[in-house]
């Protein structure tokens, strides 16, 4: 807070850039520095046309694209309804879209930001895990009473709530320096 | 700020965003139309419409994350138009 004031104070309108040609132009070459990525992706892995569907002779498994296998896995273990991956799905979105408005600290860096980034990692896991569990096995619905899926919970979630511990200590100590 | 006015705030950004995101895919959805000249008089003005939405939501979104961050204190180089 300190330090916010005292940037307030030394500020000056000379040190303000214009919108346009210099904050927009930044933001242009950012986008096209992600769209290129993504082109060399797209170049590098190209995703070929599936087999035309053939409603005489179905396929035996359906599996969604690779992108919603984690929460199509969440979706078929046994109790889960629709409605939980829907509000599952939104309230992970909206997070990620207020991420702006939780995180106040004053610090740029990944380092210095310690909880938000335990909690990213914590999001990713879930959905690494998932994805994975999704593709080793196809077309089985996944119960809690399941001795592994009840492991692979107690493992998955051990390290993300250790993850977050570390996370907040180290939270702490930022936020004491 | 209270927490009452960032809670509404945070709202207010959501609604926004979505509000954007619904103009951006009706833009999506008619650029082809347009690009094929297809598209007849009303429904270039609506995607006139649709892009003037488009732009005024985008800058509304910038300049809440733009203050959100600012206050936050991690603005390096502020921007004339949103202050």
């Amino acid at each position: 807070m300190e330090s916010q004031v005292h940037s307030d104070q030394s500020y000056s309108s000379e040190d303000e850039i214009p919108f346009f040609p210099n904050h927009l132009l930044s933001e242009i070459a950012l986008a096209f520095a992600v769209l290129g990525l993504i082109v060399i992706f797209a170049s590098l892995f190209p995703v070929k046309v599936a087999e035309k569907y053939d409603p005489l002779n179905p396929p035996q498994i359906l599996e969604p694209e690779w992108y919603f296998m984690g929460v199509y896995q969440f979706l078929k273990t046994q109790g889960v309804q629709p409605v939980h991956g829907v509000a599952l799905l939104t309230v992970l979105a909206v997070l990620l879209i207020l991420v702006p408005f939780i995180d106040r600290g004053n610090q740029r860096a990944a380092r210095e930001r310690p909880l938000m980034m335990a909690a990213a990692f914590v999001v990713a896991l879930q959905f690494l895990v998932l994805t994975i569990y999704g593709y080793a096995t196809p077309g089985q619905v996944a119960s809690f009473l399941d001795p592994k899926v009840i492991t692979l919970l107690v493992v998955v979630n051990g390290i993300s709530v250790a993850a977050l511990l570390v996370g907040a200590y180290r939270q702490r100590r930022v936020a004491r320096r | 700020m209270s927490k009452h006015v960032g809670v509404l705030r945070m709202f207010g950004f959501v609604a926004v965003f979505l509000i954007a995101t619904f103009a951006v895919s009706q833009l999506t959805s008619l650029a082809p139309r347009v690009l094929q000249g297809a598209a007849s008089a009303t429904a270039l003005l609506i995607g006139l419409g649709y892009l003037v939405v488009t732009v005024i939501s985008v800058l509304i979104l910038g300049r809440m994350i733009y203050f959100s961050e600012r206050s936050a204190g991690r603005v390096r180089r502020r921007v004339r138009l949103f202050e």
